[in-house]
């Protein structure tokens, strides 16, 4: 990977690290759901670029655990782990990198997600802390439409704008 | 294996503190981006309805009027206190007097769990900041305490966290009434207030000023709504918030000033 491909990714991860950290969480619902990250990181998988996928997820993860309130919740190590499961499946079973694989795809990392935080908060409830176990329902399917909304707006973009996909069937066929 | 090897070696520096100069030296670099995000993100929702319905607005008018019902034969009184207040605070120089010094502070992150009501504030250690401060909004009203503090931020947990506990007493009075516990959503109870103890709806609850980095007389909350029957040892009060704190965008944190950094 080249160093000037790096530094923009790290760029990108950091901005959409602090996204998620600070500025969503100021938006009134259901804007407050939009967490972009998951998806862009399924994006770079779906276009195989895992390498990509894996420097993105460590610094968004990264200044992700640097800005959420109450500390470090190794989100960094997350998101590696998200990245990693997601390549995997990619690789083996949604092989086609359609529209549709790539939806659940991002639908597949946000439940890795969700279960990462639930088992979190189970130990934190177990050592005497605070917090929900899980979302509310509510907020479970408008986070999961809104995801499903990000990575077919990021697919259509990337076919019609950028012809990715037309490109990769030819030289494919 | 080498990669959650690597994840637990971070981990593990993390805890020892040695991570603590390359995280300071990204949060010292992304700080104005944060401060930025924060600053939009509030100005929309400042902009936005926050999804209140015509029918949560009807019901919250309807509460609004009764409590205004309520409070109007007060007022006059309340006002003339207020201004006596004010000038003695001004000629008392409050802040410096109680040994008290402030520090602005901006909310640059939130907690979205509803159970949890904490903030993370752009200033830290180097701006002598330290935990189980007292952090109150720009109109005085108390929101809750420095719970967690790095060099460069501090998270601050509301009196309505789950996990928050604060010494309260009655307004204008100067003794330990009970204890304000949070229960998310927003919402926190008084509890442990002894049954002969007087408590209504509309009293004003305050900090007791019992913990150290905590000034007495800080207004916490409302009492909405008193609990509790005559047989029970002690009564409880569901409280009312005198601020929202998803509205918070700047607060006060309160530092003793012998530490004041110079």
């Amino acid at each position: 990977m080249r160093l000037r491909r790096l530094l923009l990714l790290l760029v990108l991860g950091c901005f959409a690290g602090l996204f998620e950290a600070t500025l969503r969480t100021f938006l009134p619902w259901p804007v407050v759901d939009v967490r972009p990250v998951l998806p862009i990181l399924v994006c770079f998988i779906i276009l195989r670029q895992p390498e990509s996928a894996y420097v993105f997820a460590v610094s968004s993860g990264a200044v992700l655990d640097l800005f959420s309130v109450g500390g470090m919740t190794l989100a960094f190590a997350r998101f590696l782990i998200i990245a990693l499961l997601i390549a995997l499946v990619a690789e083996t079973v949604l092989t086609n990198h359609s529209l549709y694989a790539a939806i659940a795809l991002t639908l597949l990392s946000r439940a890795f997600d969700w279960l990462w935080l639930a088992l979190a908060h189970t130990a934190v409830r177990f050592g005497g802390g605070a917090g929900s176990l899980f979302p509310h329902w509510q907020e479970i399917a408008w986070t999961l439409g809104l995801d499903a909304c990000i990575i077919t707006f990021a697919f259509l973009l990337n076919h019609f704008v950028f012809k990715r996909f037309v490109a990769f069937r030819l030289s494919r066929y | 294996m080498i990669i959650l090897g690597a994840i637990f070696a971070v981990a593990l520096l993390h805890v020892a503190g040695l991570l603590q100069p390359v995280e300071n030296g990204v949060r010292w670099a992304l700080m104005p981006v944060a401060q930025a995000f924060a600053a939009i993100g509030s100005a929309t929702n400042k902009n936005g309805n926050n999804g209140d319905t015509v029918q949560t607005l009807k019901q919250k008018n309807s509460e609004l009027e009764s409590r205004l019902s309520s409070v109007s034969v007060d007022y006059v009184e309340l006002k003339s206190l207020q201004e006596e207040n004010i000038s003695l605070r001004k000629v008392a120089n409050f802040l410096n007097d109680s040994g008290y010094d402030h520090v602005g502070a901006r909310v640059i992150a939130r907690t979205t769990d509803p159970q949890l009501a904490s903030v993370l504030i752009d200033r830290g250690t180097e701006d002598g900041i330290e935990v189980g401060m007292a952090v109150i909004a720009d109109d005085g009203v108390f929101v809750g305490k420095v719970t967690s503090v790095s060099q460069r931020v501090a998270t601050v947990t509301m009196t309505s966290d789950q996990g928050s506990r604060v010494a309260a007493s009655l307004g204008g009075e100067h003794q330990l009434l009970g204890l304000v516990q949070g229960e998310g959503n927003g919402v926190a109870r008084l509890t442990l207030v002894p049954q002969g103890q007087a408590l209504k709806a509309n009293d004003i609850i305050v900090t007791a000023g019992t913990e150290e980095k905590i000034p007495a007389n800080l207004a916490i909350a409302l009492v909405n709504q008193v609990d509790g029957k005559p047989t029970d040892p002690f009564k409880t009060a569901t409280l009312e918030p005198l601020t929202r704190v998803d509205k918070l965008d700047l607060v006060i944190v309160l530092r003793p000033a012998a530490l004041r950094p110079h």
